[in-house]
């Protein structure tokens, strides 16, 4: 049985990376995630970690870069500021395929953010987080340890798929202190060398690392030249198509993963994610108890979506019910999941609200009954 | 580049002793550049110097605009930086392979214009790695707009007047500012306009690879080359205008010298908290 430690959910995070091998910790002071920042300055040395501080985000972005491509595990914390901030950089980043953890704690609303719970920006890092033909992959905890056991994830997909990965945490979780326990794993089990990174031999033939589409890209793979075949009039497939395919290729390999409550009956499907799930969770198990025929769905792999898990977790139910702290994000990713199936109905508090218990158990019982109703 | 290339280029011809030869690598790949650019020297001078230094291991980072295509010339691994972040990648990579020599290549308009702070936060932090400004003050790839380090009057597409100070600001002579850094180890400013100025200038990245190599500190080369191109002239006026521009704002010259075996200290320090514990009294304002 692992040690338990009673742990801030930063705190945690930064602890997992560090024992996931991450050397380096690029991340500007900005609430709610500046601890991890400090717990990083404070212990990276224990686990032979660069304890260097970042100046700006801007050079975060750039640092991401040269230590990814020059072999090490790094990563990045932030909050939407902090994202918008390295947006170009992680263009970049995934165009070139180089692996890395980003940590991004969102506070409500844009701007500046108010310091309280939001989800608005689940549009920025799944679907647009800057200009180009590429996803983050996002991985959405709900609980301190799920930050941890999703940290060492996170650096393993990462590393083996050669893609940035985002662990997209919010306020509630980044003022969270709870009990957790580290697991005692291979961080780097069944990955190979990185034998496409810089380490700067002169005595073989250079590398080169560059973003598929000015061509030389640093990758073992090539998905075929699709516009050879004869009597295709198709355009000729060029390293920049052939890199966005490639890319694409590796996101529908990713493993997606869910958390399904109650699913199995469920006449009421709620899908919440985040901080959020556990409260809505919370009145899921009440509203069970009382004999309601509800369950509840949870995403954890927010990009990619696992939309055949919501279809599946939705078999027996008559309506979907998503709950966000937002005017409805997740909202399209349900409706392209059930894609006309199922009547969805959406309740959401923006700009820096998070609804509170009774809030949510009025509006699942008015789901609920309406179904009564129409059935 | 292969001994048999290099064989075959050095072919003596009926005794007669060559004064000049092509660096191989634009033997083999035609120069990148335009007919007239400074970056062509500036590069030949670069991979001579890497092929004289032999260091074990070096990576370079190139930032993107004109100088990025001296990438397929170089003889190293190398990385492809976003505009303005050659530095920083640079510092990153140095930080991961602290062995290496670690030289970032970049524009006047991506250090001056797009990664100003980052070039001052390398310096300040003494970070050994090698970094080449190619400095013709356009904005080269993009069509020829002036950046920070045009002087005044320079006509370009987006200064069709000539660059006007009073809407457009004053050079910023970065390697005058950084020589001043008590981090910076080699600070010195190169021109290629003239084979005499070219050699110089090869003389500069000598010593700025040499200190660099040697974890001596932060070290920056400003290379003041032409743009026939951007300035809308022809390469003989272009020498003619860099004439102008070194005799004006960028007189060439090692602004900050370094000697083998130097190196930059970084203070020792007393924690802000036993700075207090050691003060007997608080002290009291005079007047």
């Amino acid at each position: 049985m692992p040690e338990k430690l009673f742990m801030r959910a930063t705190h945690a995070l930064t602890e997992a990376a560090l024992r996931s091998g991450c050397k380096f910790y690029l991340g500007y002071p900005i609430t709610p995630i500046t601890e991890a920042g400090e717990y990083w300055s404070e212990h990276a040395e224990e686990h032979g970690a660069s304890p260097f501080m970042v100046e700006s985000e801007l050079e975060a972005g750039a640092m991401l870069l040269g230590t990814s491509a020059s072999g090490a595990r790094t990563m990045f914390g932030g909050n939407g500021a902090s994202m918008s901030l390295i947006a170009e950089s992680l263009s970049t980043m995934a165009g070139m395929e180089l692996p890395m953890v980003l940590a991004d704690f969102p506070r409500g609303d844009g701007g500046a953010g108010s310091l309280t719970m939001g989800q608005g920006d689940y549009f920025q890092v799944t679907k647009a987080i800057a200009q180009g033909d590429f996803h983050l992959v996002t991985l959405s905890p709900h609980t301190v340890q799920e930050c941890v056991d999703l940290t060492f994830d996170a650096f393993w997909l990462a590393d083996k798929f050669r893609v940035p990965v985002v662990i997209m945490g919010d306020w509630i979780l980044g003022m969270s202190m709870e009990a957790v326990a580290f697991p005692d794993r291979d961080p780097f089990e069944g990955l190979e060398p990185k034998t496409w990174a810089l380490d700067g031999d002169m005595s073989r033939p250079k590398r080169h690392v560059t973003g598929g589409s000015t061509g030389g890209m640093v990758t073992s793979v090539n998905v075929g030249d699709v516009g050879k075949e004869t009597g295709d009039k198709r355009a000729p497939v060029g390293p920049g198509e052939r890199s966005v395919r490639w890319r694409y290729d590796k996101y529908s390999r990713i493993p997606r993963r869910w958390d399904a409550l109650f699913c199995d009956d469920a006449e009421v499907v709620v899908a919440s994610w985040g901080s959020l799930a556990r409260i809505v969770k919370t009145v899921v198990y009440k509203l069970r108890r009382e004999g309601l025929k509800v369950g509840h769905f949870r995403p954890i792999t927010l990009y990619p979506y696992p939309y055949e898990a919501l279809g599946e977790a939705t078999k027996k139910a008559r309506e979907v019910l998503v709950l966000e702290c937002n005017t409805g994000m997740m909202l399209e990713d349900v409706k392209l999941g059930l894609n006309g199936r199922l009547p969805v109905e959406f309740y959401g508090r923006p700009g820096g609200v998070c609804p509170t218990m009774a809030e949510i158990e009025y509006e699942i019982r008015q789901a609920y009954q309406k179904k009564k109703v129409a059935a | 580049m292969s001994n048999e290339a290099l064989a075959e280029i050095k072919h003596d011809v009926a005794g007669r002793k060559a004064v000049f030869e092509r660096t191989v690598p634009f033997v083999q790949r035609a120069t990148p550049w335009c007919m007239g650019c400074g970056y062509g020297a500036l590069a030949r001078a670069v991979i001579e110097e890497i092929e004289a230094l032999k260091p074990k291991k070096m990576i370079a980072t190139i930032d993107t605009a004109c100088l990025e295509f001296i990438e397929a010339h170089l003889p190293c691994d190398n990385v492809h930086a976003g505009h303005g972040r050659a530095v920083s990648v640079a510092r990153a990579v140095k930080k991961v392979h602290p062995d290496a020599l670690v030289v970032a290549f970049q524009g006047d308009g991506g250090m001056l214009n797009e990664g100003l702070n980052e070039v001052m936060h390398a310096a300040a932090a003494g970070e050994s790695i090698c970094v080449i400004m190619g400095n013709n003050g356009v904005l080269g790839d993009t069509g020829g707009q002036f950046t920070v380090a045009a002087e005044p009057g320079l006509v370009t597409s987006s200064s069709p007047l000539g660059k006007n100070p009073k809407h457009q600001g004053m050079p910023i002579k970065i390697a005058d500012i950084l020589a001043t850094f008590p981090t910076a180890a080699y600070v010195a400013r190169g021109s290629t306009h003239d084979p005499a100025y070219a050699y110089r200038l090869q003389k500069m990245i000598r010593k700025a690879f040499q200190a660099a190599n040697e974890n001596a500190g932060f070290v920056l080369v400003d290379a003041v080359t032409t743009c026939p191109t951007g300035w809308g002239m022809t390469s003989v006026e272009a020498v003619r205008y860099a004439e102008h521009r070194i005799e004006g704002y960028y007189p060439v010259g090692v602004l900050k010298d370094w000697e083998h075996g130097e190196k930059v200290e970084m203070p020792s320090f007393i924690s802000s908290t036993q700075r207090v514990e050691g003060m007997k009294t608080v002290p009291q304002p005079t007047h």
